[in-house]
């Protein structure tokens, strides 16, 4: 015999499910020709095969499916930010590259709108304070700012609002 | 094991993994979910356990799918964690029949002899059941599953000389048993 067992068992499954090639099977049934042990083998194997095997129904699989692919969003957090639709975020998009820079842009943006808010009051009100020489610079912005804004809010905005002193000082 | 089936299943990880494409993950999961439940049935010998089993392996598998390098098989990787996933499972319910036979150290005649005693129709399932799990999985790996020598020695995390010595004491003992249920049945 020139198989041998092992050779023979690795084919065994094959065999028994009738999935092996011609020449294969000739191989196996040589081998079993003279192979009591395989014979043995294989008669146990087969008995094992026809042992039945209870299947839970398709309602279980498919729940089973589901569970298992919500459990991936969780436990492969990668690739669930990549099935995520893309959404162009613009607050990311200014944010995320230099948040130390953008922060600072983003005080110095709310400092002069404040500052240009302030100084058209201080420079009417307070006039010669330091603050308000300093806000001086950018009245003629303020000027449209301002105008804009009374023309929209009328006399309560202008009457609501002390000056920008304070606010500069805050920021 | 199937060079094709290998490369498709290649293939949809990659597309689950780096391309974020669900429905790649649920191809694979519907092209294995009956092996891993009748792998996981076979070594549990229940069918509620081995829903248990079922859904813990899978889920594992999934939460370790970055660490499949590829070296093996995705189907070989995957018999792996349900195999440590029963193992696992039927230690912390102080699986039944494995306490039975294990602490009884049935030798040949002894699994024999204590079964025919409990009834005398003896399934062979039974049997399988009531084996050491290292001697069943090999079994169940090479008979039911059909992987080679090499498959089953990664599967079980041990060398092929190992797998031969569990796998020709389990058909040893089931071959007995067989001879001597039929005997039995013959008196
Ligand atoms: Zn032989």
């Amino acid at each position: 015999m020139k198989s041998t067992h092992d050779e023979i068992t690795d084919l065994l499954h094959g065999y028994l499910h009738g999935t092996l090639a011609e020449e294969k099977v000739a191989l196996v049934e040589a081998h079993l020709a003279g192979c009591d042990e395989c014979v043995w083998e294989f008669s146990v194997a087969a008995t094992l095969l026809k042992i039945e095997t209870p299947e839970p129904d398709d309602r279980y699989f498919n729940t089973l499916t589901n569970v298992v692919i919500n459990s991936a969003k969780v436990t492969v957090p990668n690739t669930a930010k990549a099935t995520a639709p893309n959404r162009f975020n613009l607050w990311k998009y200014l944010f995320r590259p230099i948040p130390v820079t953008a922060a600072a842009s983003l005080c110095l943006v709310i400092y002069l709108i404040a500052v240009n808010f302030g100084g058209f009051h201080s420079g009417q009100v307070q006039y010669g304070n330091k603050t308000a020489k300093n806000i001086m610079v950018d009245v003629s912005v303020s000027d449209d700012i301002m105008n804009s804004l009374e023309e929209e809010y009328g006399d309560d905005f202008s009457v609501g609002y002390d000056g920008g002193d304070d606010v500069a000082v805050a920021l | 094991m199937d060079e094709d089936s290998r490369v498709e299943d290649n293939r949809l990880i990659d597309s689950f993994l780096d391309g974020g494409d669900e429905t790649a993950l649920e191809e694979l999961v519907i092209k294995y979910r009956r092996e891993v439940y009748l792998v996981a049935y076979r070594m549990a010998g229940d069918m509620e356990e081995a829903k248990d089993i079922t859904q813990k392996a899978l889920i594992s598998a999934v939460a370790k799918l970055r660490d499949f390098k590829k070296k093996s098989s995705f189907k070989t990787w995957l018999y792996r964690i349900t195999v440590n996933a029963a193992l696992n499972h039927m230690r912390g319910n102080a699986y039944k029949t494995v306490e039975l036979c294990e602490t009884m150290k049935c030798e040949d005649e002894g699994v024999v002899s204590c079964l025919m005693k409990k009834e005398q129709a003896q399934s062979l399932k039974v049997l399988l059941t009531a084996l050491p799990p290292r001697q069943r999985l090999s079994v169940i790996l090479r008979v039911y599953e059909g992987l080679s020598l090499a498959e089953t020695a990664t599967v079980m995390g041990c060398s092929e000389g190992a797998v031969k010595s569990h796998y020709h004491s389990a058909i040893k003992k089931l071959k007995t048993a067989m001879a001597a249920t039929k005997t039995g049945k013959d008196l």
